[in-house]
């Protein structure tokens, strides 16, 4: 196993090109059209994977049609269009998460909200007027250019190829407008319904029959299509296409080629800071905090915290981290708006790479922006920050409350600490069931503020962030978030649950019984391959959870 | 005053057909007034028709607090506010206060908070998967049917341009999305509408719209003639090409989406014609809202509340005022609920409040009842249709999906009736039921008063509308 190579200040490629065929399976040939490779799969490619051991009746559901993520609209717009941000995210509708993840949403369009999207379309169409030339180089005629793109783009926007219906639609809408304007207002018109055309807004799942009853294959435009919004949020390049077209990804080995590709394109951050923000649910807009108690902390500075927590996922994936690093990694990414928090010194305003005192953070859990989202307006908040490991670190409900309803906390008096407060709670028996359960948790972070600012002392007296983990496979007494992480670290509970995290984000729904074996499947590989991260994302590409469907939901 | 010649506005009104000059909505909305046609104005006003009936909703969540701060003193029209409703006793003569309605919920579940709140205007039970852990399944919570205030938009929205505002104030908690297992307005099943928050792109969607850019800017040649069109009908085509190539499930989805477009189209002039239909301008002005400037956030309910609220109902009432829709929805805070009223110096989130703290409970209902409810009543009375004030011609109500939220009791459940609904209800009382009177028998008495021949709301049985409504 190679360990996570540090490389201050940006990621490094070569590390992760190392990693992830060295986290493939040993002596693999990666590539290859339709030759079977060593993935389980590859002889068969159109049945899932009969595995050893794992028997469940349940088949595939079917996966619902996604619209694309005002997120994934804006990226899909730029890459398509050039111009990225020209969107203007902020005044698409606003995603609705589901099962933990945006792209999860199955919400239909509202009127007001289709409006949204023509505005945002006419905004970015428009744009392309005065560099139509660069969007749509042109030497010889001008409408033979025109019809080339419309197929080229078209091809990638709806992730299949133009119906000749579609492509001679299109072609007349951009001749007629060119002739009673310009050319360059026939591109815009183009790229203004492209950007409307619910074949691109939305990603059906339909699949074809397999000789197993119930259970369809993603045809290679759908595969290309799932593949590139799990990988860069948006829609597939060229090559990925190509691919496709080529039948490259009947296989599972084929699959894994592109996935390897497509890590290496900076593109893949994009997902990766849209699965890690909503995997830690540290939104857009800044938690509020009471001004008295932190009068530095703004939008400015949720901004930073959240891109940095990004930035800490994306270098422990980019440069092959694992558990550990996830879970214990002594880094950070800070600039001069968090330098403080952080206790780094940070001058400027961007964001670069800092070692973290390991005594005191490390790992995911202790970056600012979750301790911050986690955090009350005024003191550290442990059963949110309790409940929340429990939720997204180990998958786990917490028990039913008490019938008769939660017992009121008892009056606080002003001195008591966090601490002392749900000491006094958890010495009711009714409430200590579940206090018990999810406190110690929450208590494990208790030497971090509302904005995650680490302190020894809480009002006046010395921190105490020790407790019991209890009801996990690494369960035992801890003194402090360090101690705790790194019990978690070596968690199965906890690897099983990063794998369903990206599978839910990956597949777009939650996990249902007939992927009890393609998820055994992906979280024995992710610990074969000694939890390398990247493995688990190429693991979760080439799964048969990702590669077929149901015909119905049961 | 010659009201046909004195405008150049007379050769595109001829050009687009019939208008009904009877109706002075109808007229300002298909012809565009602007200033210059104000002088003639009060001359279709004196044959306007009556004004259309609307319908109004607040909600308020996690309960009402204090039973005891809850409920008025006395009874029938002679009656006295209890604290938590103190900011409605000037407009006493405008409401039915009632006691009380037995809704859906108990404290039976875990996670019950967005059943609850799925149910409230739905009266149908609510759903959610099976997998993942409680945070999951309760963002993924939907209602079954659809709710009251969207039954009643589909029916008035054939005469206006827009079927219904919804809007919401702390309706989404932050997170890097919006988490809609809160939502209280539905479409059908599984198909909940997310309120929106942001002040500026309501009025903009009624006030500046999205036809004003259709106007050239006078002299220029409009590159964008037809546009709307011929992009509309490639869109159309190719949603009717999807639908046959996706699962049933998915066709709703299709079928929402063709909805939308469809309600463009609606707005659009005909074919090979260049002149959008400008808002109207005159009669029925624009509201004023808050700058864009300085400190102010539209999405930040936690410090900014108050302001958040009034823009949303002065924003609701000036377009109902101008008929460009007839119902409206004001979700204030959600169920649940990860922010901190922090505007009113509150530091717990709103759950831990409606949890731990009940006398903060009681005075965050308050707050909100007054900021939103009361500030509603107030407005409806000093806005006229003609002569009368608004309120003669609304029927609003306020109801939250909890009655004691600590206990998740979904029975007692709170419902405020107000406004005349066009003189069926007869307000200035404190009602207080023999025996159990279900929520979605309230739900039924209003979809009556638009749609005469509903017998039933929501999957519970009925026992009817509720006759104390008329006296």
């Amino acid at each position: 196993m190679v360990k996570m190579l540090r490389n201050h200040g940006s990621f490094s490629r070569s590390a992760l090109a190392l990693m992830v065929s060295f986290s493939a399976c040993s002596g693999a040939s990666t590539g290859g059209e339709n030759t079977p490779g060593d993935l389980p799969g590859d002889e068969d490619p159109d049945v899932p994977v009969e595995t050893a051991g794992c028997k469940t009746n349940a088949t595939f559901v079917r996966s619902p049609m996604r619209r694309l993520t005002a997120v994934e609209f804006d990226y899909a717009a730029a890459d398509l269009f050039g111009e990225a941000g020209a969107t203007g995210v902020e005044l698409l509708p606003s995603d609705e998460i589901t099962a933990g993840y945006a792209n999860n949403s199955v919400i239909t369009l509202q009127p007001n909200q289709v409006e949204k999207f023509q505005s945002a379309a006419r905004r970015i169409a428009e744009g392309t007027v005065t560099r139509v030339d660069k969007l749509v180089p042109c030497s010889g005629d001008k409408e033979k250019c025109a019809l080339d793109f419309i197929d080229r783009v078209g091809r990638r926007a709806m992730r299949r190829p133009l119906e000749t219906e579609e492509s001679d639609l299109f072609a007349k809408m951009y001749r007629d407008k060119a002739k009673a304007t310009d050319h360059a207002q026939g591109i815009r018109l183009i790229v203004e319904t492209m950007l409307q055309y619910p074949s691109f807004m939305y990603r059906p799942i339909v699949g074809v029959e397999t000789a197993k009853d119930g259970v369809r294959k993603l045809t290679k435009w759908e595969l290309a299509g799932r593949l590139s919004f799990f990988l860069w949020n948006s829609v597939p390049d060229d090559e990925l296409m190509e691919s496709a077209e080529a039948g490259k990804l009947e296989t599972p080995s084929g699959i894994r080629e592109q996935t390897e590709r497509m890590m290496q394109d900076d593109r893949f951050d994009r997902s990766l800071k849209a699965f890690s923000v909503q995997w830690f649910d540290v939104g857009a807009i800044a938690p509020d905090k009471n001004p008295a108690d932190f009068p530095n902390f703004n939008q400015e500075v949720w901004g930073s915290m959240r891109d940095g927590l990004a930035q800490f996922f994306a270098h422990a994936v980019r440069n092959g981290g694992d558990m550990t690093t996830l879970m214990t990694g002594p880094f950070a990414f800070a600039n001069k708006k968090t330098a403080t928090i952080y206790g780094v010194p940070a001058k400027s305003d961007t964001l670069e790479l800092f070692d973290t005192n390991p005594a005191q953070r490390g790992g995911l859990m202790t970056q600012a922006g979750v301790m911050a989202a986690l955090g009350n307006t005024e003191v550290s908040r442990p059963i949110k920050r309790g409940l929340f490991v429990r939720n997204r670190l180990l998958c786990q409900d917490p028990p039913p409350p008490p019938p008769e309803g939660v017992p009121p906390f008892e009056a606080a008096g002003d001195n008591l600490t966090v601490r002392e407060m749900l000491e006094a709670h958890r010495a009711d028996p009714t409430c200590a069931s579940c206090h018990t359960f999810f406190d110690p948790p929450g208590l494990a972070f208790s030497h971090f503020d509302g904005v995650g600012q680490y302190h020894e002392m809480e009002k006046g007296k010395k921190v105490d962030a020790s407790g019991t983990l209890i009801d996990t496979d690494v369960d035992g007494d801890f003194t402090n978030a360090i101690e705790f992480m790194n019990m978690l670290k070596d968690s199965s509970l906890v690897a099983a649950c990063v794998s369903t995290q990206i599978f839910r984000f990956a597949i777009g729904r939650l996990e249902e019984d007939g992927d009890k074996c393609a998820q055994e499947a992906t979280v024995k590989q992710f610990a074969d391959s000694q939890q390398s991260l990247p493995g688990l994302f190429t693991s979760i590409a080439t799964s048969d959870s990702f590669r077929f469907t149901g015909s119905e939901t049961p | 005053m010659n009201t046909n010649k004195n405008n150049g506005n007379t050769a595109r009104n001829n050009r687009r057909g019939a208008i009904d000059y009877a109706s002075r909505r109808a007229f300002l909305k298909a012809f565009g007034a602007g200033t210059v046609l104000s002088p003639f104005i009060p001359l279709l006003d004196a044959q306007a028709q009556a004004a259309p009936l609307r319908l109004i909703v607040i909600t308020g969540h996690n309960g009402w607090g204090e039973a005891s701060k809850w409920y008025p003193s006395g009874g029938g029209t002679s009656f006295t506010m209890g604290s938590t409703c103190n900011s409605l006793e000037p407009y006493k003569k405008d409401i039915i206060f009632f006691k009380d309605f037995e809704g859906r919920y108990q404290s039976d579940e875990a996670g019950v908070h967005p059943m609850a709140s799925a149910n409230l205007l739905t009266g149908s039970p609510a759903t959610r998967p099976a997998g993942g852990t409680i945070y999951e399944r309760q963002d993924a919570t939907r209602a079954t049917s659809i709710s009251i205030d969207q039954h009643v938009a589909k029916i008035t929205g054939k005469s206006t341009r827009h079927e219904s505002m919804i809007m919401g104030c702390g309706a989404e908690p932050f997170s890097a999305g919006v988490h809609i297992g809160g939502s209280v307005s539905y479409r059908g099943a599984s198909d909940p509408i997310i309120a929106e928050a942001d002040i500026f792109l309501v009025f903009d969607r009624f006030f500046a719209g999205a036809a004003n850019t259709m106007v050239p800017p006078s002299g220029a040649v409009n590159v964008r003639a037809g546009d709307e069109r011929s992009i509309l009908d490639a869109v159309s085509k190719n949603l009717e090409w999807m639908k046959g190539r996706v699962g049933t499930e998915d066709l709703r989805r299709l079928g929402a989406h063709l909805e939308g477009i469809r309600s463009i189209e609606k707005r659009l002039p005909p074919l090979g014609q260049d002149d959008g239909m400008p808002v109207p301008v005159s009669g029925c002005a624009a509201p004023t809202i808050p700058a864009k400037s300085g400190t102010f956030n539209t999405r930040q309910a936690a410090r900014f509340l108050p302001a958040i609220v009034h823009a949303q109902i002065d924003i609701m009432l000036a377009a109902m005022a101008c008929d460009l829709t007839r119902v409206g929805l004001v979700q204030i805070g959600v169920t649940t609920g990860l922010w901190p009223p922090s505007f009113m110096g509150l530091t717990n989130t709103l759950h831990d409040i409606s949890h731990n703290f009940n006398a903060d409970m009681s005075r965050f209902t308050q707050r909100t009842l007054q900021e939103g409810f009361g500030y509603l009543l107030k407005r409806l009375n000093e806005v006229k249709d003609g002569a009368d004030p608004m309120m003669k011609n609304v029927a609003a109500f306020w109801t939250n999906e909890f009655g004691d939220g600590d206990a998740h009791q979904g029975s007692p459940m709170p419902i405020i009736a107000a406004g005349q609904a066009g003189g069926k209800w007869k307000t200035g009382r404190y009602v207080v039921f023999n025996g159990k009177r279900k929520h979605t028998d309230f739900l039924l008495s209003v979809g009556k008063l638009f749609d005469p021949n509903l017998s039933k709301f929501g999957s519970d049985p009925s026992a009817g509308p509720v006759a104390e409504l008329a006296g």
